[in-house]
């Protein structure tokens, strides 16, 4: 018990912050995003993407399966060169794999192969050179800055072989002047640079994609200026793959009047309402592949604002730390509303042969109709765009958004889904896309089929993820608040079904939930969806009973705890919390443990003790109806936030005050029924004695009470001793024993010892 | 006889009071740990003059490991003193240079004898370039020192790298000390160096005690000399003279300031208890650009001169000072010493006299 003692004070004394030292989440961990860039062609420009980082740079693929497009274009360019005989795999590979390479006869790339069986020495000597290079512009020199000058050195050397070897036919002499003006880049020799893009690029007239790489580092060594901001705009339209580093270097106030370009930059800059700049774009420039991406971005940015708080009752990622103020979000919501009804109505309006991303213009307008609830004109648009020969990414998307178009409008009471929506959860759950199963989920939450949403919670979301780091089997996350803000763990978010129930759902809805998954499934489907609470039945059950607890309900408590097998009890939490006598306490005695901690009680067993006991307050003598209501007060005491047995009515303790919904919130914290009986105890008391200690007891409760109204009223109590009506009632009806009942720390024991007959 | 044996008492009580005398005259010292500053502050020069610093700390690098695997030096410290500097303020010409290198603890974690070769001889080769680049000649350098919390699995390849070290560098080696293995020396081993420094503060986590001052708590401090206890090699001490406020939003951690000028502003600030503050109207502090909601609550710790003075009470009662000894306050910045007198910061000096 000693262990006891120490563990419950090392809880109460870190509570406030035990918090702190746990996984909160926030920015993109809570940003809910159901639209798929994949589905709409704007994979490409995946840096550009909308996300609570502002921007996601991406580093320079090496594999070829996830090539950009300047890295094909450039590929395309040596295919051409040497001839279409030769798989591009292989060339890319040679170019851009950090694997090693064999530069020989027999090498196991084919494009080297056909290299040396052509003789084709040159180009094989260009490509030794350049992977040298490669090599030496890892901005990561040595940390311990032994051989700062080291690279140096050897890029000097290497600059003026690279200069020399200019001399070749067109195509080597631009990239062995690239690779020299890359080396002058790294070694900050800016007038070298300047003079090899003079000489090389500057008056290419059939420009290539290296032209446009030599003139991102040429723009960049130069000082603020128009020319600078004119070169960086042509690297932005030109280089995809350096798309993002011209971004960087383009200042808004230095903008050149290009009527595509200016609306882009100014467009991917503003992170409130873009409307306008889409429609400059739209009106200069509406076949810009610029446009697709702004509007994208716009369409994730409303999904953020209006989505995310709509699923997870968290507020949007980007205002966590600024304006969190609920009545503010309110409002911001309405605004957002406004906006994007603004927003729908301009996609409306679009000559859909001048945009020509028609999945990207679809796919916005059914996804904000469906922000605004308009399910059936979202089905619409839906029903009216799927044909035979949509891609693979876009079906995914218009079947996902179907699905919960059909859900939100179809109000499903029963637990069974169209059959296609089934399949669909089976397969999105087994590729982890949790959040579209969340949003089904939680339709049918806010629609009142609370079984099936927390049925389908239980497929997405394991007991134990409350406590794990990581996600399990790879799955999208998903963290989400109570609708009522319920407060009931050391976090005030969930991300599992058990202790969202705990704190949402009331007795009559979790039986329901243990009944249903306990009938006989009809489908392969309800099997799956029925497991994983059969599973875990007892749990349940011993969460049925505490929800009896806290309402009141002993009887039903008492079976659902019956359903728990003896070896549910046998886990740590409730081994530990559980050796404390619920029938004992003292003047003083909250969590630590007392001489009375001799026995060991299932819940079960509690429950139906208590029962027994408070049956025994109405019979018998007046000693024994007294003694038994003091029994009862003491269980009741003990199951407060102030007892040893709170885990009756709890699955996790604080020291501090926590608003939940549970039924019995004002109770745990004011004690007041278990105050009612230690009253009843005191009008049956055998003795002016017990009579007195009875009212102590009172008087003690009365004390948590007054401290609660203290909390909710945010108002001080001057004297809280003073205040409490049973103290003044002990001192004025048994004055004998006012001071010994104060002063004695023993005095509940010693009175006790008396004839209870 | 007798006037001749108390003769040599008496002659040899003058001697032992004498070299009492001069062994408790304890220097002074201070740490600049900050990484982003580039040159002393007035305000810090100022502080170096008017309490005689002869030792100056500073943080030359840390090390640590890249990917788990290969030590090397981060958060390099940018600070210059150039020799026009010193001409202007000769009194830095005074001041003992030391070279302070902390190496996260996982370094010593699985590495062999070239490992611990290797890095020694980087870490000289880093330290000899950054003093030669940043420092004048006329400033002087003769002790290096390593910080390191070591543990039992890292004693021996730390210890290793420190006796390796030696091979390197002609200056004296010193190492900080935390109190956890200056009490359990038997566990802990006795570092090969030429003297210690022992670091009074941190001595609870931040986050373990919502009712204790986790940067100094002096019955805490109390406790690591319930007995005393000899430490086999002369000491320095260093005392903490940083402030921090913790700042709780929803009931999670959402920012540790460094500043506590935050708690000036009374009129948004309500105070819970000794330690904890809660904001009672939503206000932006411009000075050191916090956002704080109505709600929030502030833990604050503070180390006043009255705790630092009951600390030195307790080290001067268990700790024997040698004419080496140093007192030093961890960390000299323009922000830590705004928060105490001259008096104040004289009377933690010369406390132990």
């Amino acid at each position: 018990m000693k262990s006891i003692l120490f563990i419950l004070l090392f809880i109460s004394s870190s509570a406030l912050t035990t918090r702190a030292c746990y996984f909160y989440p926030y920015g993109d961990d809570i940003r809910f995003t159901l639209f798929n860039p994949k589905a709409v062609n704007v994979n490409g420009y995946a840096t550009f993407h909308y996300s609570y980082t502002s921007f996601s740079p991406e580093n320079t693929p090496t594999e070829f399966t996830s090539a950009n497009e300047s890295q094909l274009l450039n590929v395309l360019e040596w295919q051409k060169m040497i001839g279409t005989n030769v798989d591009p795999q292989s060339i890319f590979d040679v170019l851009y794999s950090t694997k090693s390479i064999e530069i020989k006869a027999h090498s196991s790339n084919p494009f080297i192969r056909y290299l040396f069986s052509k003789k084709k020495s040159k180009i094989i000597d260009y490509i030794r050179i350049m992977r040298k290079v490669g090599s030496l512009c890892n901005v990561n020199e040595d940390p311990w800055e032994r051989n700062v000058n080291a690279n140096n050195n050897e890029r000097n050397k290497l600059i003026n072989v690279l200069l020399k070897k200019c001399h070749t036919n067109n195509f080597l002499r631009k990239r062995y002047a690239f690779l020299a003006l890359k080396m002058c880049f790294y070694n900050f020799n800016n007038k070298l640079l300047q003079k090899i893009y003079r000489v090389h690029f500057a008056n290419s007239t059939t420009k290539n994609i290296v032209d446009y790489w030599a003139m991102y580092y040429y723009a960049y060594c130069l000082p603020e200026s128009v020319t600078r901001t004119k070169l960086m705009t042509t690297v932005f339209k030109k280089a995809k793959d350096k798309q993002f580093v011209a971004y960087l270097e383009l200042k808004r106030d230095t903008l050149l009047n290009d009527n595509e370009i200016k609306p882009v930059i100014l467009g991917l800059q503003n992170f409130n309402y873009n409307l306008q700049n889409l429609e400059t774009l739209y009106k200069n420039k509406p076949n810009s592949p610029f446009f697709s991406i702004l509007l994208y971005r716009e369409i994730c940015k409303v999904e953020d604002w209006l989505v995310t708080p709509y699923y997870t009752q968290f507020h949007t990622s980007l205002s966590e730390f600024w304006d969190s103020n609920d009545s503010r979000i309110r409002e911001r919501i309405q605004e957002d509303q406004d906006y994007s009804k603004k927003l729908a109505t301009f996609i409306s309006k679009l000559d859909r042969s001048k945009v020509k991303n028609n999945s990207l213009l679809n796919f916005s307008a059914a996804y904000l109709q469906m922000i605004f609830g308009n399910s059936k004109q979202a089905l619409s648009i839906l029903e009216q765009m799927e044909t035979k020969n949509m891609r693979y990414d876009e079906l995914k998307q218009l079947y996902q958004f179907k699905a919960i178009c059909i859900v939100k409008a179809s109000s499903f009471k029963s637990l069974t889904l169209p059959r296609w929506i089934e399949n669909l959860i089976l397969k999105e759950t087994k590729r982890g896309k949790t959040k579209f199963v969340f949003a089904l989920a939680r339709e049918l939450e806010y629609q009142g089929n609370k079984t099936l949403a927390a049925l389908l919670l239980s497929k997405i979301t394991d007991i134990g993820s409350f406590y794990a780091e990581d996600p399990i089997n790879n799955q999208e996350n998903v963290f989400w608040k109570s609708q009522n803000r319920a407060h009931t763990l050391f976090k005030d978010f969930y991300q599992d079904y058990f202790y969202y129930m705990d704190a949402s759902y009331t007795s009559t809805e979790i039986k329901q939930l243990i009944t249903t998954s306990q009938t006989k499934s009809v489908s392969n489907f309800q099997t799956w969806l029925f497991s994983e609470c059969l599973k875990n039945k007892e749990r349940l059950n011993d969460l049925l009973g505490t929800c009896y607890m806290r309402e009141k309900q002993w009887n039903n408590a008492l079976i659902a705890f019956k359903k728990v097998s003896a070896k549910s009890w046998n886990t740590w939490e409730t081994k530990f919390y559980l050796k404390a006598n619920p029938f004992y306490t003292n003047t003083y005695a909250q969590h630590q443990a007392t001489n009375a901690d001799t026995v060991h009680y299932t819940k079960a067993q509690i429950v139906e003790k208590l029962i027994d006991y408070e049956k025994k307050t109405k019979i018998g003598t007046n000693a024994q109806k007294s003694y038994y209501s003091i029994l009862v007060a003491n269980c009741l005491f003990n199951m407060s936030t102030y007892g040893n047995s709170w885990i009756m009515k709890r699955y996790y303790w604080t020291l501090d005050y926590q608003r939940t919904t549970y039924p019995d919130e004002q109770e745990y914290y004011t004690c007041s029924d278990a105050k009612k009986y230690y009253l009843q105890a005191e009008q049956f008391a055998p003795s002016k004695k017990i009579a007195a200690l009875c009212l102590r007891m009172a008087g003690r409760c009365e004390k948590f009470n007054l401290m609660y109204q203290e909390l909710v009223k945010h108002k001080k109590i001057k004297d809280r001793f003073k205040a409490n009506s049973y103290y003044k009632s002990l001192k004025t009806k048994y004055s004998a024993y006012y001071n010994e009942l104060f002063s004695n720390c023993e005095v509940y024991d010693q009175y006790m010892k008396t004839n209870w007959k | 006889m007798k006037y001749i044996i108390r003769i040599v008492f008496l002659v040899l009580f003058f001697f032992t009071v004498a070299c009492k005398e001069k062994v408790t005259q304890l220097k002074h010292g201070a740490y600049i740990w900050k990484n982003d500053i580039y040159r002393l502050y007035d305000e810090e020069g100022h502080f170096m003059k008017t309490h005689n610093i002869s030792k100056l700390y500073v943080k030359f690098f840390e090390v640590s490991l890249e990917d788990g695997v290969v030590p090397i030096p981060i958060a390099k410290s940018d600070l210059r003193i150039d020799s026009s500097e010193v001409v202007r303020n000769p009194f830095l010409s005074k001041i003992n240079l030391v070279p302070t290198i902390y190496i996260y603890n996982e370094v010593f974690k699985d590495c062999t004898d070239e490992d611990i070769q290797k890095l020694a001889s980087n870490i000289i080769f880093l330290v000899n370039k950054r003093k030669q680049e940043n420092y004048p000649t006329s400033i002087q350098t003769n002790e290096l020192q390593i910080d390191c919390d070591w543990t039992p699995s890292t004693k021996e390849s730390y210890f290793q790298f420190l006796e390796e070290i030696k091979n390197y560098t002609s200056l004296k080696l010193s190492c900080t000390l935390r109190l956890y293995p200056y009490k359990y020396q038997e566990n802990m081993g006795i570092p090969p160096v030429d003297r210690v420094n022992l670091m009074c503060y941190n001595l609870i986590s931040p986050l373990q005690n919502p009712n204790k001052n986790s940067i100094l708590d002096v019955q805490e401090l109390n406790a690591y000399f319930s007995k005393h206890s000899d430490y086999p090699l002369p000491m320095d001490i260093t005392l903490p003279i940083y402030n921090r406020v913790f700042v709780y939003r929803d009931g999670r951690l959402i920012q540790t300031m460094n500043d506590e000028s935050v708690l000036n502003e009374t009129d948004y600030l309500e105070q819970k208890s000794e330690l904890w503050f809660q904001v009672s109207h939503t206000f932006s502090s411009y000075s050191d650009f916090h956002f704080l909601k109505k709600g929030d609550i502030l833990k604050m710790e503070v180390v006043k001169p009255k705790s630092l003075l009951a600390a030195l009470k307790i080290l001067q009662k268990h700790i024997e000072f040698d004419s080496e000894s140093t007192i030093s306050i961890f960390h000299l910045s323009s922000e830590t010493i705004r928060n105490y007198t001259n008096d104040e910061i004289h009377s933690i000096y010369t406390f132990i006299h």
